[in-house]
C-alpha cells in the first residue's frame, strides 16, 4: 500500500463526498436533514453500518463466490443495520421516534453497497475500514452541514427550507458549491503544473 | 459433477454460513437490546390523557398514581401474557405491556399497551373503563406520520377515535376507512390490529383485576 493510496483513501470522505460528488444517499440525506440532531444520527448511524460492513466484507471477500456477492453484502449490511435500529431503539427512544423509520433504508442506501461493491470487495480489512470511516464520516459532515443550514433557515423563519422541497434546493447549492471548491482548486493545481513544466 | 454444479452448491453453502451467522449474532443481540416497556414520565403523561387520574401529570408519574405490571405480576394472578400473545399475536402485532391507574380519579382503569404493523410499527396506549369499552385511546410512539397517509394528524386521529371510543370491539375497516379516508388504509390496518388486540385482552386481564395488585412499591 503506497502513501498515496492511503492518502487518497483518507480523504476519500472529502474529494470523493459520496453526497455531493458522487452523489449516493440522496434519499436519506434530504428526508432527515431537516435538523441537525436527525441529520447527525442518521450520518453516525450510516457510519456505523458504512465502517462494519466495510471490514466484514473485506474479510470475507475471497470466501464469498461472485454470484452471490450481492445477497452475501446485503445480508451482511441487513445484519448491521438491524444491530443499530436495536441499539436505537432501546437507548435513543427520541432519536428513534424521529428517525427510526429511516434506519432500516440504510440497507439500500447506496453509499454502503457502493462502497462494498467497489472497494471493500477489493481491499484488505485495513484500507477497507480506512475507506468506510473517511466515506461515513464524509456522508456525516455532508448531512450534518446540510442540517445545520436547514435547521438554521427554518429558525429566522423560512420554515420552506424544513420541508422537503428546501432539501433540494440546499442539496443543489451545497453541491454546486461543493464542486465549484473543487474546480477552483484542481483548475489552480493544473496551471502550477503547466507553469513548473514550463520552467 | 460439472464445475458449474461445483459453484452453485459452494455459493448456496456459502450464502447459508453467512446468514446463520448474521441470524446468531442478532439473537444474542436481542438478547441484550431487547426493548422492555418502562413506566417513565413521558408514558405517564400519556396515560394521564387518556385514563385522567385527576392530578396533573408530574404528580401522578412522582406519586405513583400508575403501576406497570411485570410479566411475573400477571402470571402469579392467572394471566400468562406470553402465552396470549402467542395464541392472539405475532411479531409485529401484540400487547407489550399492562398498566394500571391505582389512585385517583380513575382508579382500577387498565391501559394496554399493544403494537401493529402499519408502513412501520405502531405502539398505541388504550385505556378501557370497568365495563371493558374503550375509553382513551393514545399513539406511544409511530412513524406513520413520515409516510402518506398522515393517519395520526389531529383530525383524523380524532375521527378515528370518536369511531372506537365506548365500545368493546372496533368497527369494520371498511366503516373506518370511510371515516379516515382511504389514504391512511395501511396506517389504518396497523392502528386497528393494536387496539384491536388490546379489546382482546381486556376480558381476560378484568377476570384476573381483582387479583392484581394495586398499590405500588
Amino acid at each position: 500500500m503506497s502513501k498515496a493510496e492511503l492518502k487518497e483513501t483518507a480523504l476519500g470522505g472529502i474529494i470523493s463526498n459520496p453526497v455531493f460528488v458522487l452523489v449516493l444517499g440522496t434519499c436519506p440525506t434530504i428526508a432527515k436533514s431537516d435538523t441537525i440532531s436527525n441529520a447527525i444520527g442518521l450520518g453516525l448511524a450510516t457510519a456505523f453500518v458504512l465502517i462494519c460492513s466495510n471490514i466484514f466484507i473485506s474479510l470475507l471477500r475471497k470466501l464469498i463466490p461472485d454470484k452471490v456477492r450481492l445477497p452475501a453484502y446485503i445480508v451482511i449490511i441487513a445484519t448491521f443495520v438491524t444491530l443499530v435500529q436495536l441499539f436505537v431503539a432501546k437507548f435513543l427512544p427520541d432519536l428513534n421516534t424521529s428517525i427510526g423509520a429511516f434506519i432500516p433504508l440504510i440497507v439500500v442506501n447506496c453509499i454502503i453497497l457502493g462502497r462494498a461493491e467497489a472497494f471493500a470487495s477489493k481491499n484488505g480489512v485495513l484500507m477497507s475500514a480506512l475507506d468506510g470511516v473517511s466515506m461515513g464520516l464524509g456522508f456525516t459532515l455532508a448531512i450534518g452541514l446540510m442540517g445545520a443550514i436547514r435547521q438554521g433557515l427554518g429558525a429566522i423563519g423560512l420554515t420552506l427550507f424544513q420541508k422537503t422541497a428546501g432539501g433540494f434546493i440546499v442539496f443543489g447549492l451545497l453541491m454546486a458549491l461543493f464542486n465549484f471548491v473543487f474546480y477552483i482548486i484542481n483548475a489552480r493545481k493544473t496551471k502550477a503544473l503547466f507553469e513548473k513544466g514550463g520552467n | 459433477m460439472t464445475k458449474a454444479t461445483k459453484d452453485t452448491i459452494k455459493a448456496v453453502i456459502v450464502l447459508f454460513i453467512i446468514a446463520l451467522v448474521c441470524v446468531a449474532l442478532l439473537a444474542v443481540a436481542n438478547v441484550f437490546l431487547k426493548t422492555v416497556p418502562t413506566l417513565d414520565s413521558a408514558t405517564a403523561s400519556k396515560i394521564n390523557t387518556i385514563a385522567p387520574s385527576g392530578v396533573d401529570d408530574a404528580t401522578a408519574f412522582s406519586e405513583g398514581y400508575f403501576k406497570l405490571y411485570s410479566e411475573e405480576e400477571l402470571a402469579s394472578a392467572g394471566f400468562d401474557l406470553k402465552a396470549f400473545n402467542k395464541e392472539k399475536g405475532n411479531a409485529t402485532n401484540k400487547v407489550t405491556a399492562v398498566y394500571r391507574v391505582v389512585k385517583g380519579q380513575n382508579a382500577g382503569a387498565f391501559i394496554v399497551e399493544s403494537t401493529g404493523k402499519g408502513y412501520y410499527d405502531i405502539t398505541m396506549l388504550t385505556a378501557f373503563d370497568e365495563e371493558g369499552k374503550i375509553s382513551g385511546v393514545i399513539a406511544k410512539t409511530q412513524t406513520e406520520d413520515k409516510f402518506s397517509g398522515q393517519i395520526f394528524n389531529e383530525d383524523k386521529f380524532e375521527l378515528f377515535k370518536q369511531s372506537v371510543i365506548g365500545k368493546s370491539e372496533l368497527p369494520s375497516d371498511s366503516e373506518l376507512n370511510a371515516v379516515t379516508g382511504a389514504t391512511t388504509m395501511s396506517s389504518m390496518r396497523g392502528l386497528r390490529q393494536a387496539v384491536t388486540i388490546a379489546t382482546v385482552v381486556i376480558p381476560r386481564l378484568n377476570s384476573v383485576a381483582d387479583a392484581l395488585e394495586v398499590e405500588n412499591e
